[in-house]
């Protein structure tokens, strides 16, 4: 089956995810729950089977086979029409280029980005991404309690 | 002039091979240990072995005093990602980059790399160049 490439539910808030792991398919079910219209793209098909079961039938959270590092499939995810884009793949550097994609040529307006490497966070900020970096946010919690 | 290069691939070797005779000093990023070894047999102790898009890498390389930075490697978001670090964390003065998926071009120029350039589109244009004109005529003769 194609997907589908248009947005399904035009009153409802647009995502798109790129990186279908723990991280991308956790948030998905979150925000489709809430009643987020979702694209996922992922390089890996056998990634989507970590979505939420039925998620997919009503064409609610529809899942793009695609290199997020490419423009073409970006638009082909309808990232020019979303709201929020958010990278979450394993690796830095195709989520920032990604999220500089979605930013700067395809005009989203909230851009999210997961960075490991904590040192880049502040350049991101000044290209306007949102960074979340998973080894920051750890070290952060460990020290609390090791603290307490 | 320092240049800092990304990637010990065949275009890096032998940039780098070009930079040391001309008397301009160079580091090589590279994270394959066999192919940074292969680079010190040649021109000396002028590698770093490390992901050229992690800052601490970068630093170990003396990007901070850095006139240019090139991204040679064979991965275009490594390329633009050590390029835009170089330049906005380290002050480098110009970033040149290789740009393997032509597609990648004109964003590149748009996201800030000082000059790209664009292999595959290079080569497919050269090979053009051989199989338009006479050598299509050759080529017809032998059918």
């Amino acid at each position: 089956m194609l997907p589908a490439l248009n947005w399904t539910s035009p009153g409802s808030r647009r995502a798109v995810i790129m990186g279908c792991g723990q991280i991308g398919s956790s948030i998905a079910g979150i925000l489709a729950e809430d009643g987020w219209s979702l694209h996922m793209i992922d390089l890996d098909p056998a990634a989507f089977s970590l979505l939420p079961a039925g998620m997919m039938n009503d064409g609610q959270v529809v899942a793009i086979v695609g290199d997020g590092t490419l423009e073409s499939d970006l638009r082909k995810s309808s990232t020019q029409d979303a709201e929020v884009f958010v990278a979450v793949s394993g690796k830095d550097a195709r989520n920032a280029l990604a999220a500089q994609i979605a930013k700067h040529v395809l005009q989203v307006k909230t851009v999210i980005c997961r960075v490991n490497d904590p040192a880049s966070k502040e350049m991101y900020e000044q290209f306007g991404i949102v960074t979340v970096s998973a080894t920051a946010l750890v070290t952060d919690m460990i020290l609390q309690a090791a603290r307490s | 002039m320092y240049v800092v290069i990304l990637g010990a691939g065949k275009v890096g070797f032998a940039l780098a091979r070009w930079l040391v005779t001309s008397d301009h000093e160079v580091a090589v990023i590279d994270w394959d240990p066999s192919r940074c070894a292969a680079l010190e047999d040649e021109l000396g102790g002028i590698s770093v072995v490390g992901d050229g898009t992690d800052a601490g890498v970068l630093a170990r390389a003396g990007c901070n005093r850095a006139d240019v930075f090139v991204g040679a490697g064979g991965v275009d978001e490594d390329n633009l990602i050590a390029c835009q670090l170089a330049r906005h964390r380290f002050g480098a003065l110009k970033t040149i980059s290789l740009v393997n998926i032509p597609e990648h071009e004109a964003l590149f120029a748009l996201l800030g790399i000082d000059v790209t350039v664009n292999a595959t589109d290079m080569i497919v244009g050269r090979l053009k160049e051989e199989l338009s004109g006479a050598a299509i005529l050759d080529l017809e003769e032998m059918r």
